[in-house]
This record gives C-alpha cells, sequence and structure tokens, in this order.
C-alpha cells in the first residue's frame, strides 16, 4: 500500500484536477473501511489514491423540497443530522446498522454507493427514497436516478474522472402518515453484511396507499423495485392479506444467489417477511 | 497535500509530532511502530474486530482503516494517553479493574476507548446502549457481561469523578 501516490485535495476542484489527470489509476479515498480492506486483500491495487476527506463534502443542508446530502458524510453524522433524523428516517436506520460505531465514524454513504454492493444498507434506503446522485467532473456536473447510477455489482454510471459529490433526496409531500423504515436480517446484528435488506416509503392517505416504493438489498445484482408488488397495492386499502400478497410478489420479484452467507430461497424468504413487516407498520401507522 | 509533502504533522495524546513518514502508512503501523505506542492492537487488520480502536477528534475509529494521511492535523488518542500522566488510572480503565473486565487484554485498550467515547458523548447508558456501542469490539475470552458492567458502573459514578 505504501508504494501507492496519496494526495490529499484541499477543494474539490483540485480534486477533480487530480482525478482527471492522474486517468482510471486513480481512485477517491473516503472512509477507507471498504477500499483499504480490498487493497490489503490484493483485489484492488490502485497506483493514486484521492483523499476526499477534506474538500467540504461532508456537509447536509436542505434545497427547496430535498435534502442534499454530502457525499462524505458519515454514518454516523447521518444519525445525528436533525433535518435528516427528521424527514429521513429510513436512511437514519439504514445508516445505524452499517458497521459498528468505529466504522459508522468512517464510513462514507458516498463509498457505500460507490462501492455498488448489491448488499450496501445505505444505498437500499436512497434507492427506495428515490435520490438523484450528483456527479461532477471538470467539465461540469449531471444527475442521475441512483437506481439508473447502480448497474450491478461493483458497477456504477461513473465515468473516468467523475466524483459523485452529493445525493439529492427528494421529501415526501409533508403528509405526516408516509411511513419509511429500512431493516435488515445478517448473521448478527453489528458489522455483518446483510443477507437481505429492505427499505420503504410508503404514503397513506385516507386508508389507500396514495404510493409505495420498495427497496430490496442483497436479493439481485444491484438493489432493486419490485414494481409489480408496489402497484398491488398503489390505490389500495392495506389489509392484513394484501400485506402478505405484496410480500409474496415482492420475494417472486427477486433473483437472490446461493452463496455461503445463505441460500437463494432463504434470502427470498427473508424479503417476504421484511416488506410484509413494512406494510404492516404502514398499515398501523 | 500533494504527493509530493513529505512532512505531516499529527497530534497524539497531545503532543504534536512531525513526520515523514509515507501518508499511506496506516495509521496503526505508525501508532506502534514509529511512536512505540503500543496499545492499539492489530486483530483482523479488516475493521472487524475493535482491537485497533483509537479516537481520532474524539469519535472511535479503526486505526487499521485509516491511513496516515487522513489523520493528519487531527488530534488523535490512544489507551497511552488517558489517565493522568503519572500513573493514575481513567475512570473507565479503574471500572474495567475493580470488575474484573480483563481476561487475556488483546481487546482491552480497544475495548476502553470505545467505552471512553461512549461515555465522553454523554448519551443515557443503559445495557442496550452500551451493547451497540462496543459491538465493535470483539473479545475472543467472551467477557462481556463484566465489560457492561464497568462502563455502567462509570455512568452511575460519573465519568469524570476521581476516586481515591
Amino acid at each position: 500500500m505504501n508504494d501507492c501516490k496519496y494526495y490529499r485535495p484541499n477543494t474539490i476542484s483540485e480534486a477533480l484536477a487530480i482525478l482527471s489527470g492522474e486517468g482510471p489509476d486513480a481512485r477517491p479515498l473516503g472512509g477507507g473501511t471498504d477500499l483499504l480492506v480490498r487493497m490489503r486483500a490484493g483485489h484492488l491495487q490502485p497506483k493514486v489514491l484521492v483523499d476526499i476527506g477534506r474538500i467540504g463534502l461532508n456537509t447536509i443542508h436542505p434545497a427547496g423540497d430535498a435534502v442534499v446530502l454530502g457525499a462524505t458524510c458519515t454514518m454516523a453524522q447521518i444519525q445525528r443530522d436533525a433535518a435528516v433524523v427528521q424527514h429521513l428516517p429510513s436512511l437514519v436506520q439504514a445508516a445505524a446498522r452499517l458497521g459498528a460505531a468505529q466504522i459508522q465514524h468512517m464510513a462514507t454513504v458516498g463509498g457505500n454507493v460507490c462501492n455498488a454492493s448489491p448488499a450496501a444498507d445505505t444505498a437500499c434506503a436512497l434507492v427506495a427514497l428515490e435520490a438523484r446522485v450528483m456527479l461532477r467532473s471538470v467539465g461540469g456536473v449531471r444527475s442521475l436516478p441512483i437506481g439508473e447510477f447502480l448497474r450491478g455489482p461493483g458497477d456504477t454510471a461513473l465515468k473516468p474522472g467523475e466524483l459523485l459529490e452529493a445525493f439529492s433526496i427528494p421529501l415526501a409531500a409533508h403528509d405526516p402518515i408516509t411511513h419509511q423504515s429500512f431493516n435488515k436480517v445478517g448473521g448478527r446484528n453489528a458489522l455483518v453484511c446483510s443477507l437481505a435488506a429492505v427499505a420503504g416509503v410508503t404514503r397513506i392517505a385516507d386508508g389507500v396507499v396514495m404510493e409505495c416504493r420498495l427497496a430490496l438489498a442483497a436479493v439481485g445484482p444491484t438493489c432493486l423495485r419490485p414494481k409489480r408488488a408496489e402497484a398491488l397495492i398503489t390505490g389500495e386499502t392495506l389489509t392484513e392479506e394484501l400485506c402478505r400478497t405484496a410480500a409474496a410478489a415482492a420475494a417472486a420479484e427477486t433473483h437472490p444467489i446461493d452463496d455461503h452467507r445463505a441460500t437463494g430461497e432463504y434470502r427470498r424468504r427473508l424479503v417476504a417477511a421484511l416488506v410484509r413487516e413494512h406494510l404492516l407498520e404502514a398499515m398501523q401507522s | 497535500m500533494s504527493a509530493h509533502d513529505k512532512i505531516m504533522t499529527i497530534t497524539v495524546n497531545g503532543v504534536t509530532h512531525t513526520t515523514r513518514a509515507a501518508p499511506t502508512t496506516r495509521l496503526l503501523d505508525f501508532l506502534r511502530e514509529e511512536l512505540g505506542l503500543t496499545g492499539a492492537k492489530e486483530g483482523c487488520g479488516g475493521g472487524e474486530c475493535g482491537a485497533c480502536t483509537v479516537l481520532v477528534d474524539g469519535n472511535p475509529i479503526c486505526s487499521c482503516l485509516m491511513v496516515l494521511g487522513s489523520a493528519a492535523e487531527r488530534e488523535v488518542t490512544t489507551i497511552e494517553g488517558l489517565g493522568d500522566g503519572a500513573g493514575g488510572l481513567d475512570p473507565v480503565q479503574r471500572a474495567f479493574v475493580e470488575e474484573g473486565a480483563v481476561q487475556c487484554g488483546y481487546c482491552t485498550p480497544g475495548l476502553v476507548m470505545s467505552a471512553r467515547a461512549l461515555v465522553d458523548s454523554g448519551r443515557e447508558l443503559n445495557d442496550h446502549v452500551v451493547r451497540t456501542a462496543l459491538a465493535g469490539n470483539i473479545c475472543r475470552c467472551t467477557g462481556y457481561k463484566k465489560v457492561v458492567d464497568a462502563v455502567l458502573k462509570v455512568a452511575a459514578t460519573g465519568p469524570h469523578k476521581e476516586q481515591p
């Protein structure tokens, strides 16, 4: 690791100039909780590290009907930000379940998303929240829905020289009965890669589901939205029976693999249980 | 800092050091090998066991996953920085001793630093809060019960109170 070139720019323009100058051999370094582990394991050998910890991307601020979450915000920061706690409880729950205290003080939301693990906890919450990613390069800025940004395991729409700058997270109409949740199942409570995780944002008015957005993690090549299940309940009045039917439909839309952590069949059952739990909570909220 | 800057400063336990070590040196290796502070231990080297926990700007982090460049110009506190500097123990250390919360001791510096950060956070502590805050520190002797008792004891007697 010591033969790798290291830069620690002080501004985003400096960071972008280095990334563009060094080309594809350069990797942004956020919290390091994934990158350094993979480098030590020999899975990744970047020639250049660009430490983006001090270029001012660690801010959270409101912008109209959205919250703009900087890419280097840590899991700990997300959990204590008043606006996030108030409007984005599912993101707070995801941040609180990612790793233990030490990791939560290091790991960044941008890193969690850019690593593009199908099991990424905050990516799952951000997919259900329909966040947009804001990507910056020396050439300018573009933004994409997070669902388009995440393309597959370890694969994103990030182009060489581009940096994920922030997420723009739309706030739901200020409807007191929007229910948000994130829940996951792993081998133990802390520091565990999810066997399956589900984030949900369900808005109910006068007993009718106006909108339901579900995101399922670790059960496909990338975090996925079960569109059939969502459509099944939109416009309907939730009942225990409907929650169960929708949960089964969501599970049927997954493509889980068997691996050393769990079988695909078990993951599918977990997804059904987690979706059902979210919908039952929404029904009772 | 460009790739060509060779000199960094880092404050460890209140002392500012100037170093020419490679910025990609792990903070853990810098502490142990350059400064001789061998309290923080390497367990897994992958951020899962907590034996290397130190505080950076007051927050517990895994020093095996932080490069020196990221820690530069910040305040690092290791187990050696606790206590009164004259051999007197920090209240967290004292509680660990009194409750018998140490077995082989390998995980202890990391556990004490996580506990110290928790106590400093000012949160109201109960069994669940303590267990969650210490979930990133694995004890292979599995002596968790007494560790939790020790942290709760600090909370009950006051984190900063010097005891005779």
